[in-house]
């Protein structure tokens, strides 16, 4: 399959393994933070860590929609799926993201009509067919997604669709890399971009990073060979003494984004003042809502919502995750009473998040690295 | 995903997976945009044209 084929030659990972190992200085410990759930998955799918040298680690970052979603919000929206009346519609993920008293699949065999969706695109085709119910779409992701979000809502406004709104939990990349690096509590030397929110908005929205925290960025691909360059093309900005935001996934990502979907962002959304993080608190102008052209599809206007903050379970240790303070096998409560099938955090939850990732695939790894020793 | 036609109305083309699987994609984005190229996709919209299949 092009595009996928070549990025995945064992082969070439092997070469490339070879120039890291002949590029870091063996002195030195190396901290990089790939940002998005996409990467961390590959990772550890591929068992890309066991071919960087030991004195490279990889920290995940907080670029997984679905973990950084907070209780509260979780809330809110098994309470409008409750409503009489409503079909209340999401991603798969969130279905088994846990609230303070349960989660969007407990609301469903509850009696609530709940839906998985593969876009909003769908939710609205539901509310065409069925113009008697409210339809309501609970709206998550990072720019990579908030596009698809407005232009349906563009779509529903032109067809004068009046049963159709969004409960908008959208985020974006840059104020938690701002949060991140304004942290006492890590030391990161660098990181692996995210590549599906690059293609919205472009390189330039990193070149803070080097400019003013003095961090290399690269923006990467997904694949095996992408992630493994890049963390090549990271260590040898970090040997050159360069600092510079790099582009290794060209292939898909332009350096100035989609201006189209910029726009559509832009005519739909605002930023909120500050948006509630899973594990990372409060982060200023971090989160987007309706515009006021579009507050009449707003669900959050449209229903009654707790609107509470809920604090996180005391065991789970998400927000530690989130920010690569610790890795997923040293939260208390990972593998035992924390599971993909029984998770506590969001981080075990979605495909991407790190302890889903690590408990389907890394901690086999883990465990043969154990017994060697 | 590859764009097979435009028969879902304005702004949507079916699109094919490698698996064969077909969805309605909004190709807004990446406009103008021809049966037999290839789109990235996302939550059902095109972000990107990457280009004519093989």
């Amino acid at each position: 399959m092009r595009f996928v084929d070549e990025f995945r030659d064992a082969e070439l990972g092997r070469v490339v393994a070879g120039e890291l190992l002949a590029t870091v200085d063996p002195a030195r410990h190396y901290k990089l933070m790939e940002v998005c759930g996409g990467h961390t998955h590959a990772i550890y799918k591929y068992g890309i860590d066991d071919l960087l040298p030991d004195n490279v680690e990889l920290v995940h970052g907080p670029g997984c929609p679905v973990c950084v979603i907070p209780m509260g919000r979780v809330d809110d929206g098994i309470a409008i799926a409750h409503e009489p009346g409503v079909i209340f519609t999401c991603f798969g993920d969130m279905l088994r993201v846990p609230g303070s008293h349960g989660t969007l699949l407990d609301a469903k065999a509850q009696g609530a009509d709940v839906r998985m969706v593969y876009s909003p695109l769908d939710a609205l085709r539901i509310a065409r067919e069925q113009p008697d119910r409210q339809v309501v779409f609970f709206a998550i992701g990072f720019e990579t997604t908030a596009p698809s979000t407005a232009l349906t809502l563009m779509r529903a406004k032109a067809e004068g669709i009046d049963n159709f709104s969004v409960v908008c939990n959208h985020v974006t990349i840059v104020p938690p890399l701002r949060a991140l690096l304004e942290s006492p509590d890590l030391r990161l030397d660098g990181f692996i971009g995210p590549g599906h929110v690059s293609t919205v908005v472009g390189a330039r929205p990193f070149q803070f990073i080097p400019e003013r925290y003095g961090k290399p960025v690269v923006i990467s691909g997904f694949e095996p060979l992408d992630v493994l360059q890049s963390a090549l093309m990271l260590l040898r900005q970090l040997r050159d003494g360069r600092c510079e935001v790099e582009n290794q996934y060209a292939r898909v990502v332009p350096y100035d984004g989609n201006a189209a979907a910029l726009r559509v962002m832009g005519e739909v959304f605002v930023l909120r003042p500050h948006f509630e993080w899973r594990g990372l608190g409060f982060i200023s102008q971090s989160g987007l809502r309706l515009s006021d052209a579009y507050a009449d599809f707003d669900a959050e206007l449209r229903f009654a919502t707790p609107g509470v903050r809920v604090a996180d379970p005391k065991a789970c240790q998400c927000g530690e995750v989130l920010k690569g303070v610790i890795k997923p096998w040293e939260c208390k409560v990972f593998g035992t009473a924390c599971t993909p099938e029984r998770p506590i955090g969001t981080c075990m939850v979605s495909s991407e998040g790190a302890c889903a990732a690590y408990y389907n695939f890394g901690r086999f790894a883990r465990r043969r690295e154990r017994e060697a020793v | 995903m590859r764009v097979l036609g435009f028969a879902g109305g304005a702004g949507l083309a079916d699109c094919a997976g490698e698996d064969g699987e077909t969805l309605a994609v909004d190709t807004t984005l990446v406009e103008p945009v021809a049966a037999g190229e290839r789109v990235l996709v996302h939550a059902g919209v095109a972000l990107v044209k990457l280009g004519a299949a093989p």
